[in-house]
């Protein structure tokens, strides 16, 4: 039932002698609440949209770079956005503290009026330098902002614009490969925020959205790292996939807003599982055994370790293949590359069995939960693994129709199944 | 409170001596500094904080240089150019491993090594001063004068910037092309 009328029932239902008239007070209160949290969810999202589109507003404006101006005009045009910015802050700092709109708007804008201030700056001194100091520049300038007023808007902001400079850094010398080292430190600086979010707001949609762009930065940051691509990227990549997925399961709450981790890792050793169930991607093996790693044994022990350590204290709450079977592929795949030193094939069979098993039993998991989109996802799990087998065979077209028409067939037939099967629970 | 108004207290400070750092090392320079002009032929890129700006390619770094086998130069090794005026543009006089202390006309740079033999190294300089910012529009014109200043015969363009130079460090003054500022030509 809607608020308003739940609300308006209430002297109805007092008359009717249905409840009394304390409960209706107490109902009343219950749902007085709701709306006045929701007035200020709107002033914190519009707080949050105006400090954004003026700052970015600002950035657009300093951009087009205003060249009939004088050298101190643009100076003093650089500061000022800056000042205010300051001056806000400080006026939440002092008199707003407690209020989340204000913290995030202000926070908001004066990062973005730094960025346009050191923008304007190089401008009109033409001093080289690549976008990637600009954006080591710019985060430093701006990361005590995540404590000072605490927001966690600019936190995201920040996530966002040290992954962009460990991307650009790396990405940026033709002649050397060089490796974002300050992204670690860097990333390391949110830690206390990411914590403390966790305690105060680990409910919240907030909350959610600063695990998501974590998980998105690390995702993205711990593949700049490697010197070169192996084989056992893969195998990193698999480390902290597992890792990914194991956040929700290795905390009792089940409250806080970890979704984003698991959802990113299940995708992550998914792609890992159906890279490495070609058999050609094992020959590597066998081209350059031994040392080849070089450098690369670094990033890999480190990925590797971190999923274990995630692994092992995750077996607090979770026993070895309880709930799902996404963290095992781990074992499974270091397992099968011991085992490709010595038969290729019977690394390739390992693999595509353990995907076939691990749909099976996804598709499972989702019947007994009732869970439409487990269940599809376990049966994606086998088509695709199928699918993709078939396509390296070298048997007739018509065949191959035959078995993706079975396969279509099979999705039909299961999701009919659990539609039926919650139809006959609804009438029972 | 007390140590957030501290942390408040130090972001400002940074906030504010960062930029500021800038101007007064930059606004020294184009004050104090030795005028060079660069032979350049600029492309146009955008920056998406900064806008619109040339990339400027100096016929500098287009020369290469036998290095004395002692000096022992590695890629991207930093170096120090001490330049010299021939015909009214800027040329390199001699690349040297430590900061000169005699000559006031150098800059600090990286440069780009490869060996020829066992014995001789190649050398060529990566000047730092690459970027001039322009009003948003005015790249893609600034790219057309430059090809039009083009000289058919020498295929050398008429262009060059005007680099302030003090302490190793230099400042861009002005891009000149066909005898004309940049600003001239846009009026």
């Amino acid at each position: 039932m809607p608020v308003p009328r739940l609300l308006d029932a209430l002297p109805e239902l007092v008359r009717e002698g249905l409840i009394t008239a304390d409960q209706a007070d107490r109902i009343h209160m219950r749902y007085a609440a709701p709306q006045e949290q929701s007035g200020n969810r709107m002033l914190l999202l519009f707080s949050i949209l105006g400090g954004l589109l003026i700052g970015l507003g600002l950035i657009l404006v300093v951009a087009h770079n205003w060249e009939d101006l004088s050298r101190t005009t643009r100076t003093v045009f650089a500061f000022l956005p800056m000042a205010i910015g300051q001056g806000l802050v400080l006026f939440t700092l002092l008199k707003k503290r407690a209020v989340a709109g204000w913290k995030e708007g202000t926070a908001i804008f004066l990062m973005l009026a730094v960025g346009a201030c050191i923008a304007l700056i190089s401008q009109i001194y033409h001093t080289g330098g690549e976008l990637h100091e600009f954006l080591l520049v710019w985060s430093l300038l701006t990361v005590a902002l995540l404590y000072v007023p605490g927001s966690l808007v600019s936190g995201l902001l920040y996530i966002g614009m040290i992954t962009w400079y460990a991307g650009v850094y790396r990405t940026g010398s033709w002649h050397t490969v060089q490796h974002p080292w300050l992204y670690l430190p860097m990333l390391a600086v949110v830690i206390p925020a990411y914590v403390r979010e966790l305690r105060r707001n680990g409910s919240s949609t907030g909350f959610f959205w600063f695990n998501a762009i974590a998980a998105i930065s690390i995702a993205i940051g711990s593949q700049l790292f490697w010197f070169d691509g192996h084989l056992e990227v893969a195998l990193g990549i698999m480390g902290l996939a597992v890792a990914f997925c194991l956040v929700p399961l290795t905390y009792r709450s089940r409250t806080v807003r970890t979704g984003a981790w698991p959802f990113l890792g299940g995708i992550a050793v998914l792609g890992v599982l159906f890279f490495l169930s070609y058999h050609d991607i094992w020959t590597e093996i066998k081209r350059e055994p031994g040392d080849h790693l070089g450098p690369d044994i670094w990033p890999l022990i480190t990925m590797l370790a971190i999923g274990i350590v995630t692994y092992v204290l995750a077996l607090r709450w979770r026993k070895p293949m309880q709930a799902t079977w996404f963290p095992e592929s781990l074992v499974i795949v270091l397992v099968a590359y011991g085992l490709a030193y010595v038969s290729i094939p019977v690394a390739t069979v390992i693999i595509n069995a353990w995907l076939l098993a691990l749909g099976l039993h996804t598709v499972i998991t989702g019947l007994h939960l009732d869970s439409l989109p487990r269940m599809n996802l376990g049966l994606a799990i086998i088509s695709v693994t199928i699918a993709l087998r078939f396509f390296d065979l070298d048997i007739n077209d018509a065949l191959k129709g035959v078995v993706f028409i079975a396969l279509g067939i099979g999705f039909l037939f299961m999701n009919m199944r659990l539609l039926k099967q919650r139809k006959m629970a609804t009438h029972a | 409170m007390r140590s957030a108004l501290i942390l408040f207290a130090a972001m400002i400070i940074a906030q504010w001596f960062v930029p500021w750092s800038s101007i007064h090392r930059n606004e020294r320079i184009l004050r104090e500094g030795i005028p060079f002009n660069f032979r350049t032929a600029p492309i146009d890129p955008h920056d998406p904080f900064r806008g619109e700006y040339v990339i400027l390619r100096y016929d500098m770094e287009d020369d290469q240089l036998f290095a004395e086998p002692e000096a022992n130069w590695q890629q991207e090794q930093r170096a120090y150019v001490v330049l010299k005026t021939v015909d009214g543009y800027a040329a390199i006089d001699r690349v040297e491993t430590e900061e000169p202390s005699a000559d006031k006309s150098y800059i600090r740079c990286h440069i780009n090594a490869w060996n020829m033999t066992e014995d001789s190294t190649m050398i060529s300089i990566d000047l730092p001063f690459d970027r001039y910012y322009l009003e948003e529009g005015r790249g893609h014109r600034t790219e057309q004068l430059m090809t039009e200043s083009m000289d058919t015969e020498s295929r050398q363009m008429d262009a060059y910037v005007t680099v302030r130079i003090l302490e190793g460090k230099g400042v861009i003054e002005e891009l000149v092309i066909g005898g004309k500022t940049i600003r001239e030509w846009e009026k």
